[in-house]
């Protein structure tokens, strides 16, 4: 069943790479179809996570089911597909998505291969977590000091070469929590949200705090597929009428998320933009 | 060529870390490689004179540590035993820290598996010790232990000089696992280096080489030592 579904993108990559080019724009296709696929996530709360009934739900996805009735008019439909973060530029070049929207951070790398939309948050880069009676109050303090990470983080090179702080990195979280636990580092340097979602876990809540707060915060956009100047412009358009709409200010306090001047200062812009 | 790119081998924040890496890697091989030695010394002697409570124990050990992955060993070293009490207070700071820090770790796991292979391999060189040479030492009035110190550990060991580097080139090679408790090995920096790249194949194909090359030194040198150590009438000429 794997390779069957792994196939799939492939044959269609192909097929898009062959006819895409001829073939009408995407803004048109996905009128004329009257369904807007979006990439969503499903597990990563507040962006995208499912309820007690198990519906999908967030902060992205109020967004999404935004910009679907702005692209696709509100008696189309729009399909929210759940991706992760490995498999979701993958599925967009494909053609399996429109759009993605699933805590897709704007860094260089990927806009060479996909179109950033505007951009809607700011999320919190790195934090540390350490035990409630630690020293450590800023990252001025981590010289030399043993932080667990995750290997691959955007941020353990400028941990290590600004801040001097010995890394121990691991492949995955709970390996990461797991040695923190056992005391073999003073604290853990990783992703703000995934930490905040640990501290409410019962047993680590209690013992410990978010001690340094992220010195960086990673901008958060909408994918779309490299070269469709309308599909995007439309996209852009629905952003930034959702913004003006007060959208995303009331999304923030609905999935407590705090308030935040970023998406504020935004719904502003784009009110004074017209929208 | 062939459309890789080699450039960030020039980066010298790279090379850098595959020689800090390649410095990690040798070291752990070598803490390891001398000490699955000794402990397959140490194994042998305690089977071939059926020490008494040592005897058993070694062979439950043998088996136990033979027969399960390197890296579930590593994992239980590395998680396992600071749950089960192997901690102390750091006076320093009051904090409770491991006993056994990674690199601790990976040695432990690699002597144990290695080490338990090696006391099976000089088992085999003693009892490849012709019996009259045995039989001779001893009508010639050897105790047994002088047998063993003078004539059956140092023609096992001559003897098996091709299946001890064999042992040791394994240890190198399972000492990759370090990277996962992140002990800063060569491949834990290749993973580094990998992830800032995205260069997976040409970070790949330098890991790979390093390792062969590393491989095949010690292969050469342990030839040269076979070479100086055989004994004339036994093994093959290489």
């Amino acid at each position: 069943m794997h390779k069957t579904f792994w196939k799939m993108p492939l044959i269609l990559a192909t097929a898009v790479g062959l006819a895409g080019v001829a073939s009408a724009d995407q803004l048109d296709s996905v009128k004329e179809r009257g369904v807007l696929s979006i990439g969503i996530k499903n597990d990563y709360r507040p962006f995208g996570y499912l309820d007690e009934n198990g519906e999908v739900t967030g902060f992205e996805i109020d967004l999404a089911t935004y910009i679907g009735e702005k692209i696709v008019g509100p008696e189309g439909e729009v399909e929210l597909v759940p991706v992760v973060a490995s498999n979701r530029i993958e599925l967009l070049k494909a053609g399996r998505i429109d759009l993605i929207l699933a805590t897709l951070g704007v860094n260089e790398d990927r806009a060479k291969v996909i179109d950033f939309t505007e951009e809607f948050y700011n999320m919190a880069g790195i934090v540390l977590m350490a035990p409630n009676d630690t020293d450590l109050a800023s990252w001025d303090q981590v010289a030399g000091k043993k932080l667990c990470g995750i290997q691959g983080n955007l941020y353990n090179r400028a941990l290590q070469e600004t801040y001097g702080a010995e890394l121990m990195l691991f492949t995955g979280t709970a390996e990461m929590f797991s040695a923190y636990e056992d005391g073999r580092c003073v604290a853990v340097a990783y992703d703000g949200p995934m930490l905040n979602l640990k501290l409410a876990e019962q047993g680590w809540g209690e013992k410990n705090k978010i001690a340094v707060e992220t010195f960086d915060y990673i901008p958060i956009a909408g994918g779309a597929r490299k070269g469709e100047e309308r599909f995007l412009q439309a996209v852009n358009e629905a952003i930034q009428s959702a913004e003006a709409a007060n959208l995303l200010v009331e999304a923030e306090a609905k999935y407590s998320m705090g308030s935040s001047a970023y998406v504020n200062d935004r719904a502003e812009a784009a009110r004074k933009a017209g929208y | 060529m062939f459309g890789f790119d080699f450039s960030w081998l020039g980066d010298p924040l790279y090379q850098s870390w595959f020689m800090k890496g390649l410095a990690t890697t040798l070291l752990l091989s070598v803490v390891a490689g001398i000490l699955s030695i000794l402990i397959g010394i140490v194994g042998a002697a305690i089977l071939h004179f059926r020490t008494p409570f040592l005897a058993p124990f070694t062979v439950i050990l043998i088996d136990l540590f033979r027969n399960t992955p390197p890296l579930v060993q590593l994992f239980f070293f590395y998680f396992m035993l600071s749950d089960v009490g192997f901690s102390f207070t750091d006076p320093l700071t009051g904090a409770s820290m491991p006993v056994f820090s990674g690199f601790t770790c990976v040695v432990l796991s690699l002597c144990t598996f290695n080490g338990a292979i090696a006391i099976e391999i000089i088992r085999s060189g003693i009892s490849s010790v012709p019996s009259q040479t045995v039989e001779g030492a001893r009508s010639l009035g050897y105790t047994r232990r002088q047998v063993f110190l003078t004539m059956e550990l140092p023609l096992a060991l001559r003897m098996t000089v091709p299946l001890m580097t064999n042992n040791i080139v394994s240890i190198i090679k399972t000492s990759a696992q370090a990277s996962l408790v992140a002990v800063t090995d060569i491949t834990y920096y290749a993973t580094q280096a990998m992830l800032e790249t995205f260069l997976n194949i040409e970070v790949m194909m330098v890991l790979w080489l390093i390792y062969v090359a590393i491989a095949t030194i010690v292969s050469l040198g342990a030839r040269a030592i076979s070479r100086a150590v055989r004994i004339p009438g036994y093994g093959l000429v290489s």
